[in-house]
């Protein structure tokens, strides 16, 4: 928070001269199980996963192969498969797509809603509040399997007869309606509770001055939220590129979504129905490359406007 | 850690006794029988058919030294047979699976599945030439087959009727019928075409004489985008542009309100039918009738099948020989078909199964028709599959899924969908190291 | 951070008390009942469609309940489905969910404290590298976890499941903030001239005052667990172990002999639920969220 921000500097500043002076055994050993942990579980496996990436599965002799299928060397055969097939090409677009419609919509509503909330006189606040969260504690299956049954002409209630949620446009809004609708109430409370935390004396100045809560809500409060928003936007994104669950749960309804029509869903059929872990690990690190890539590209940036400004 | 510290001690134990049993000179089957005999064997089973709890507790109940234990599966399908792919790297797989025919080449090529010859009894006897083919290969018995899937053609005896249709004998009145069915009432089509089921259009495929995959020694000929399998894509590519079949997936919620509102009023099915009937269409119970697949020409009976699976003994399995006992209990026995008809409702893939008086009743659903099970015994009779199912249909049936869906999504070509199945399935066998001509 | 937001907040609340307010200020409240009722209704979409039978769900009016006894005899139907399976399936996920929601807690807890109030050899990069994990899909991850694991044959029981999910680095990352703003260096200074070990300042000040953030981080590791579906499936083979999720889509999904049994699902979905919507109520005045926006820079 804005306000936090120079006496945590301040603090760090002191704690770090502190630091060097005393040599405790209890960092280590409080660090000691998430590190091991992380060794174990995750980064262990992803080593192992870009081992995989770089094999495939060779089966020889007889008509079904006489031995056991064996791992060889496949160089960058994968990545080069991952590269050249358009349709993962596709599935970036579609998701692009869903990130665009999805991102700004999340958080248009999460902080409309947040800043409902915080509003003088508004009522029902503790309801809407917990209702508005709910979602977020319905699993995202879940989620899509009933949003299916009101989307489905035959079961709809909300005009599925007229509109077609599963047409080649429309599926967009219905896949982005179900992933918004599960995590706005989360993104909100993070808004709602950022905004709470403001000092209410710079709203009073701004009262007596003649300001209406309109314009309170949108000059005052708006800026000093921005970092929670940055960090909602972040959260938005981050969701985004790990879209999974929702168009998986909605595939067999209709035509509109196939079994790589995001990418993760290729990830999850190369490793999970196909029996090629190894391609599933290439298209894995292609993504993480691909999401780094563009994490340094928007770091830059960001940089150059920062930069910008404060000259 | 103490477990397989505890394995190891185990191990050293047995070669112990085993030496001493070589010293003693006592022959070592004669006592692993008996010792076999003595204790109870516990097996696993997955399988996830409604039903099959009855059957199994049934064996259980007549053999209490092989108990049985059923797990149902959190994926079917090639979900499921991927992570017995897997799994049996890691051995633990189940020591009895249940397997769909065409996944079982797949199965057996990653060595998941092991051959049942030593412990089976010869199976020519009892199954016809064409079901023993789902389970054998290069010599091998891998299953005992269990059903027989013939597909027919399910549809609404009382709107046919009205309109003064009957049951179309040839494709080209299936697409009669369905125009006047069409004209008749705008809101009514004669049936859909599935995306979602590429083992029912594999079925279509092989009644029109395709053979996507065949083989010659150790080389293999795919042939998905073969003349025959197109003439189906470009049959009903017809009949959707027309509007007269509607492209919708089987098993969504949508399908079963149209299935039960009579906004369909035909299904182009498979003997299971009936099972699945009662809880997608239960308002129209009574109106349906099953009749023999229309023929692409007149009096020609062959059919494809969809569906139809076997049990299968898994290579993680300790003990083949109880699991294929069992397997041969339930598929090629009367107590076990007796058992399966009654419970799963399955038509036996076994010749003297078929005659079973069980079958003489019509399943409930159907119960309006007494000559049900005469007209799936003939459709039976006259199956037709491929010479051989792929060793990855799970990457063509994947392919079909998504071709399919995206053609009738976008409106585009069926045969050019079969296409790009066939040059993923061709790809995919040359990179794991099948031998495929051109 | 904390004192000026825990004045801000008890200042404030004062104006919320009914005494203050008048008149109802309309147009922040009308936008709250539409965006709630876009939240609730699928969710009491769920609650009448749990009254219906399996063809009822598909041949009656979508928003009105069934009076037919459909309720009872629905979660009836649940319940002694495969001998009561969804019982032990219902068991699972608590143990799934409050084992490793506890124990992530603790190692995110205890990784977050040394993070954000020590600097030793190596803590700079130990943090880059948990912050760098969040990148990594689970779905690539699960089957290489799964394949480790098998080695050492450690697969389908309760451990696989929940080992792989005891390190979050989101949550670590949460609790370094937190520890960074909410442990002022003032009190762990005034300690140690008291002449109290780092241990015992760690025990009896630092994990008191970080609490907060560790019932938040347990909860959102909870839901987190709770709706895990991938892990569990590729770790488990025996359904006696299955959580709720696995269970539900494979009631689901099955085909071959019977059709999807929506009607099952769909209760067993409202019982699912139902626990997470009480754990929410019950913990609602510790859930604070905001400590995460704290920690962003721009």
């Amino acid at each position: 928070m804005a306000i936090a921000a120079p006496a945590r500097a301040h603090t760090q500043a002191k704690v770090q001269a502190h630091r060097k002076k005393r040599g405790s055994s209890l960092p280590v050993f409080l660090v000691a199980p998430a590190v091991v942990l992380l060794l174990l579980f995750t980064i262990a496996p992803a080593i192992y996963a870009i081992d995989l990436s770089f094999l495939h599965l060779k089966i020889s002799g007889g008509l079904l192969g006489t031995g056991t299928p064996q791992e060889v060397w496949a160089g960058f055969s994968n990545y080069i498969a991952t590269l050249s097939d358009p349709e993962f090409w596709h599935s970036l677009g579609r998701m692009l797509i869903i990130a665009v419609i999805g991102v700004p919509a999340t958080i248009f509503f999460a902080t409309l809603f947040a800043l409902s909330l915080d509003a003088k006189r508004a009522r029902l606040v503790g309801f809407t509040r917990l209702a508005i969260f709910l979602p977020y504690a319905v699993p995202g299956v879940v989620a899509s399997l009933l949003w299916g049954f009101l989307y489905l002409p035959a079961t709809s209630p909300i005009g599925g007869q007229f509109i077609n949620y599963f047409g080649s446009t429309g599926i967009f809004f219905s896949v982005t309606n179900v992933a918004v609708w599960g995590v706005v109430g989360f993104n909100m409370v993070i808004l709602y509770t950022a905004v709470r935390s403001l000092p209410p004396d710079l709203f009073e100045a701004a009262e007596l001055d003649g300001a209406s809560e309109l314009q309170i809500a949108l000059r005052i409060k708006l800026p000093l939220i921005a970092p929670a928003i940055t960090m909602v936007a972040l959260f938005s994104v981050i969701g985004a590129l790990q879209l999974f669950n929702e168009p998986t749960t909605l595939k067999p309804l209709a035509n509109a979504i196939t079994s790589t029509w995001v990418p993760l869903m290729r990830v999850y059929t190369q490793a999970n129905v196909n029996n090629d872990i190894y391609g599933g690990s290439a298209t894995s690190f292609v993504l993480i490359i691909l999401t780094v890539g563009l994490a340094i590209v928007v770091n830059l940036i960001g940089r150059r406007i920062v930069g910008r400004e404060s000259k | 850690m103490r477990k397989s510290k505890l394995k190891g001690v185990t191990a050293a134990v047995g070669l112990l006794a085993a030496a001493t049993l070589v010293l003693t000179g006592c022959t070592a089957t004669t006592s692993a029988t008996s010792a076999d005999s003595s204790k109870t064997v516990h097996l696993t089973f997955t399988n996830w058919d409604g039903g099959m709890q009855t059957v199994v507790d049934e064996w259980n109940k007549a053999n209490p030294k092989i108990q049985v234990k059923l797990i149902k599966p959190a994926g079917t399908g090639y979900t499921l047979y991927n992570k017995l792919i897997t799994n049996n790297k890691a051995g633990t797989n189940p020591d009895v699976t249940e397997v769909e025919y065409q996944a079982l080449p797949a199965l057996i090529s990653n060595k998941v599945v092991i051959s049942l010859d030593k412990y089976l009894p010869d199976l020519s006897k009892n199954f016809s030439a064409s079901a023993l083919a789902q389970v054998q290969f290069q010599g091998k018995t891998y299953g005992v087959p269990q059903n027989a899937c013939p597909m027919v053609f399910f549809y609404r005896k009382d709107v046919f009727d009205k309109l003064g249709l009957s049951a179309p004998a040839t494709w080209a009145d299936y697409a009669k019928a369905a125009a006047v069915i069409h004209a008749a009432d705008p809101a009514q089509q004669i049936g859909n075409f599935t995306a979602a089921d590429p083992g029912w259009f594999a079925g279509l495929a092989q009644q029109a004489g395709a053979n996507w995959w065949t083989t010659k020694g150790t080389t293999w000929t795919v042939g998905i985008n073969d003349a025959a399998t197109v003439k189906v894509a470009d049959y009903w590519e017809g009949l959707i542009n027309q509007g007269l079949v509607n492209p919708e997936p089987n098993w969504s919620a949508q399908w079963n309100t149209d299935m039960n509102s009579g906004a369909l009023v035909g299904w182009v099915g498979a003997q299971w039918g009936p099972n699945q009937l009662p809880s997608i269409a239960k308002d129209t119970a009574g109106k349906w009738e099953a009749a023999p697949l229309p023929a692409w020409t007149a009096g020609d009976k062959t059919v494809g099948i969809w569906g139809g699976e076997t049990e299968a003994v898994t290579a993680n399995s300790k003990y083949p020989e109880q699991a294929a006992k069992f397997v041969n209990w339930m598929n090629g026995s009367t107590a076990g078909i007796n058992s399966l008809i009654k419970n799963v409702q399955v038509f036996p893939a076994s010749t003297p199964g078929q005659a079973l008086p069980a079958l003489k009743t019509p399943p409930p659903f159907m119960s309006n028709q007494p000559d049900y099970n005469a007209v799936m015994a003939e459709s039976a009779k006259n199956v037709r599959t491929f010479q051989i199912w792929g060793p990855n249909a799970n990457v063509t049936f994947d392919s079909y899924s998504n071709a399919f869906a995206s053609a009738l999504q976008n409106k585009t070509s069926l045969s050019a969908a079969l296409t790009t199945m066939q040059n993923a399935t061709v790809s995919d066998m040359k990179k794991i190291g099948f031998k495929v001509n051109g | 951070m904390t004192s000026i937001q825990l004045r801000g907040r008890l200042k404030r609340a004062g104006e919320h008390t009914p005494g203050s307010t008048r008149t109802v200020n309309w147009v922040p409240t009308i936008i709250l009942i539409i965006g709630a009722l876009y939240c609730v209704l699928p969710v009491l979409w769920i609650l009448i469609a749990s009254t219906k039978t399996n063809d009822q769900l598909f041949s009656t009016a979508t928003f009105l309940p069934s009076f037919t006894g459909g309720f009872w005899t629905n979660m009836q139907a649940l319940f002694s489905y495969n001998h009561g399976i969804f019982g032990q399936w219902a068991l699972n996920s608590v143990i799934y969910a409050v084992g490793g929601g506890v124990l992530s807690t603790i190692v995110a807890g205890a990784a977050g404290y040394a993070l954000g109030k020590y600097r030793f050899f190596g803590s700079k990069w130990i943090f880059r590298l948990i912050v760098a994990a969040v990148l990594l899909p689970q779905i690539m991850l699960a089957i290489p976890q799964f394949l480790l694991l098998a080695k050492f044959g450690m697969t389908n029981n309760y451990a696989s499941v929940i080992l792989p999910q005891l390190v979050s680095p989101f949550a670590i990352y949460l609790c370094k903030i937190y520890a960074e703003a909410a442990v002022p260096d003032e009190i762990m200074e005034a300690a140690r001239i008291d002449g109290g070990s780092e241990w015992r300042i760690f025990w009896s000040v630092g994990s008191r005052l970080m609490m907060p953030a560790l019932v938040t981080v347990f909860l959102l590791q909870f839901i987190g667990i709770w709706n895990n579906f991938l892990l569990p499936f590729v770790m488990l083979n025996s359904d006696q172990l299955y959580p709720l999720t696995l269970g539900l889509y494979g009631l689901m999904i099955i085909t071959g002999g019977q059709a999807a049994q929506y009607s099952i699902v769909i209760a067993g979905v409202l019982v699912s639920i139902v626990p997470l919507a009480i754990l929410f109520l019950s913990l609602q005045r510790y859930w604070k969220i905001d400590l995460i926006s704290g920690g962003v820079k721009i």
